[in-house]
């Protein structure tokens, strides 16, 4: 009997631990760059303010991306995605929810590159698509956690309508790189 | 005579006209970003208090504070960030301008003037860019 009562204790204790410890990771000075080619010109705009969640256990992941962080080289270029394309007043941030699938096959505490599929859903400009993409994490020597991503959006996916005038300038797929440097989260 | 002063007038005024048309243009095309350290502050509050705004109703929000440069004030509870340092307020993450290096502490009672670009949801904070330390005399 007094062995049942101490297994059980025990046995509490181990699950009072395990719900404290949940092995959430994040950032908040995440990299989201965005590239668009056409034979008119090049454009690129720059955010260091991406912040992201995800939970290593269960896989559960977020992403938010503040729209207005985005840095162009021309000012101009700046304003036209703003207050024309993206409309960052009404839409001010692009979100993904969803899971890092296959992350059970990562292990965090050994260096080396996993990938993972993120799926799940992508809003941006306020339409929602589901999407799977290819995410990688980089445990570094140090033991650091970084993720990286590229992948393609079509603007057209999310109502974002191009006028005529700059039709010509702006690619119909761009190139998104996500660049991530994770922390342990402790509550 | 009257003629070719006619001729001359109308090239005269074509040329301003173009060369107006041309400046404005490249003006445009090259203008400078906005400058955020300079600008008039449109609302001055307390950190947790721009948070409650946007958790109270935050299409309200949204119109009254985002793109807008504001004040706020708190106290740092954590500096986060390698390559963006962020202070953490209560309510409010502040991401400084790469100008901005002034030397700042966990539990500083600061004063930040930055523009408000969105509301984290998974944090619960506000986010501001460009943000610039105020140095006021305690």
């Amino acid at each position: 009997m007094k062995i049942k009562s101490l297994i059980l204790f025990v046995l509490s204790v181990l699950t009072v631990t395990n719900v404290f410890t949940q092995n959430k990771y994040y950032t908040r000075d995440g990299h989201v760059s965005f590239f668009s080619s056409t034979p008119v010109e090049d454009i690129k705009a720059v955010n260091r303010n991406a912040s992201c969640i995800f939970d290593q256990a269960t896989g559960k992941v977020e992403f938010n991306v503040p729209m207005k962080s985005f840095k162009f080289e021309k000012a101009l270029m700046q304003e036209h995605f703003n207050e024309d394309f993206i409309e960052s007043n009404e839409y001010p941030d692009a979100t993904f929810k969803g899971v890092f699938e296959g992350i059970e096959n990562v292990d965090f505490k050994k260096e080396g590159e996993y990938t993972v599929t993120a799926a799940g859903d992508f809003t941006v400009h306020g339409v929602t698509r589901e999407r799977e993409d290819e995410f990688t994490f980089i445990i570094t020597e140090d033991g650091e956690i970084r993720g990286k991503s590229v992948f393609m959006v079509k603007p057209a996916d999310h109502d974002i309508e191009i006028p005529g005038s700059v039709r010509e300038n702006i690619a119909k797929e761009v190139e998104v790189t996500v660049k991530m440097n994770y922390k342990e989260l402790k509550r | 005579m009257k003629e070719k002063k006619t001729v001359i007038i109308i090239v005269a005024v074509l040329i301003v006209l173009i060369g107006g048309g041309l400046y404005a243009y490249f003006g445009m095309y090259n203008k400078s970003h906005r400058d955020y350290f300079n600008e008039e502050p449109a609302y001055e509050l307390k950190s947790h208090e721009l948070r409650d705004d946007f958790q109270e109703d935050q299409a309200a929000a949204q119109d009254k504070y985002l793109d807008k440069v504001l004040i706020v004030t708190g106290a740092i509870k954590k500096i986060e960030g390698d390559t963006n340092k962020t202070l953490i307020l209560d309510g409010a993450a502040c991401s400084l301008h790469k100008s901005e290096t002034g030397e700042v502490n966990s539990g500083d009672q600061v004063k930040i003037k930055g523009r408000a670009t969105a509301y984290d949801d998974m944090f619960g904070d506000v986010r501001l860019d460009n943000c610039f330390l105020i140095k006021s005399k305690p």
